[in-house]
């Protein structure tokens, strides 16, 4: 379709004819399809006169998190002090146990000799005797197989059952 | 000079200048959002909570916030939001919302106009939706585009939904005889 003859471009605002659809559409969408004065009652009623407000609500009005933020240096460094305050409790804690502890800590796995153990001393002589002629046994009957123990304790009986008869 | 979302949004993602931009952006929208907020839980108390509540999400959330939608409409959506949750948790039905509004006219901050306790009745007798659609519109002042934005729903429905609203409330007021009670 060509240009009316007197047509003048220079004198229609920049975008006009791109932007126009955009601009009709936007109206259409947003013109009321009835109109709030064909509804006597609800119009009659002024829709501003319904709430107030405590006097300078919106000047005092404050977020929660932003009085956090202002308290938030204090708060960090009040937590440091803690941190450190605990660290060097439990520092001086175990710096004064040391003494104790270390010695424990220091104690390896010994073999204890209860022959020699001073404090065997103590037992009663007998538990003693009893003891050490229990390991003899054992150091004589170690090596020996069965058939020569029945032979050793035969031997034994009849020995025994000679000194009877003499 | 009132700063523009955009000209608010870049003080907002500068570090230095959060705090700032931040007070600045509570400046420009506590108005409008008490007020909408108001006008859906009535109580001023309440109102104060949520509309702290609302800023608080927005203080913490807006360094996440992309900008895929206007700032404004990201802010009324999470006032929105909170009406609503508010609602159902505390006014899930008819009776606490009648309740509601017997306690409404021992609140100091309502003008105990006889005809505003007609109209807020009225309101209350709406569909939860189909309330915040209308306090948008008739009391926010909101174009349909807007609120297409926030509730995220068709300018069409959004014309339906106003329209059955103000027939519903007009109907009541004339049932009740609002002039003459």
């Amino acid at each position: 379709m060509s240009l009316p003859p007197n047509s003048n471009k220079e004198k229609i605002p920049k975008d006009y004819f791109s932007k126009m659809n955009h601009d009709l559409f936007n109206k259409l969408e947003n013109e009321e399809q009835f109109e709030i004065s064909d509804y006597p009652l609800l119009n009659s009623i002024d829709k501003n006169k319904d709430f107030t407000i405590p006097k300078n609500y919106f000047l005092e009005f404050e977020v929660p998190s932003l009085n956090k933020s202002k308290l938030r240096p204090l708060t960090q460094l009040i937590s440091k002090v803690a941190i450190g305050v605990i660290i060097i409790g439990v520092g001086v804690l175990f710096k004064v146990d040391e003494p104790l502890i270390e010695p424990i800590l220091n104690q390896g796995i010994t073999e204890v000799d209860f022959l020699n153990d001073p404090t065997m001393f103590d037992v009663d002589e007998i538990e003693l005797i009893n003891l050490m002629a229990y390991t003899e046994d054992e150091i004589i009957l170690d090596g020996i197989n069965n058939e020569e123990l029945i032979e050793y304790l035969i031997q034994e009986s009849e020995l025994e059952d000679l000194n009877n008869l003499q | 000079m009132e700063l523009t979302d955009s000209e608010l949004l870049l003080q907002i993602k500068n570090t230095a200048l959060f705090e700032q931009g931040f007070r600045a952006l509570v400046n420009k929208y506590q108005e409008p959002l008490y007020w909408h907020i108001r006008r859906m839980v009535h109580s001023h108390e309440d109102s104060n909570d949520l509309l702290q509540n609302v800023f608080v999400k927005v203080y913490k959330s807006i360094h996440s916030f992309r900008g895929d939608s206007k700032i404004y409409t990201w802010i009324y959506r999470i006032a929105t939001n909170e009406c609503l949750t508010f609602l159902r948790k505390n006014k899930a039905n008819i009776i606490s919302n009648l309740d509601q509004l017997n306690g409404i006219k021992e609140d100091p901050y309502f003008t105990s106009d006889q005809i505003q306790v007609h109209l807020k009745r009225a309101i209350e007798t709406l569909p939860l939706k189909q309330k915040q659609v209308f306090i948008m519109r008739y009391y926010d002042e909101l174009s349909y585009q807007k609120i297409s934005e926030i509730v995220d729903t068709s300018i069409g429905g959004l014309k339906a939904s106003y329209h059955h609203a103000v027939k519903k409330i007009e109907n009541y007021l004339k049932e009740i005889d609002v002039f003459t009670t």
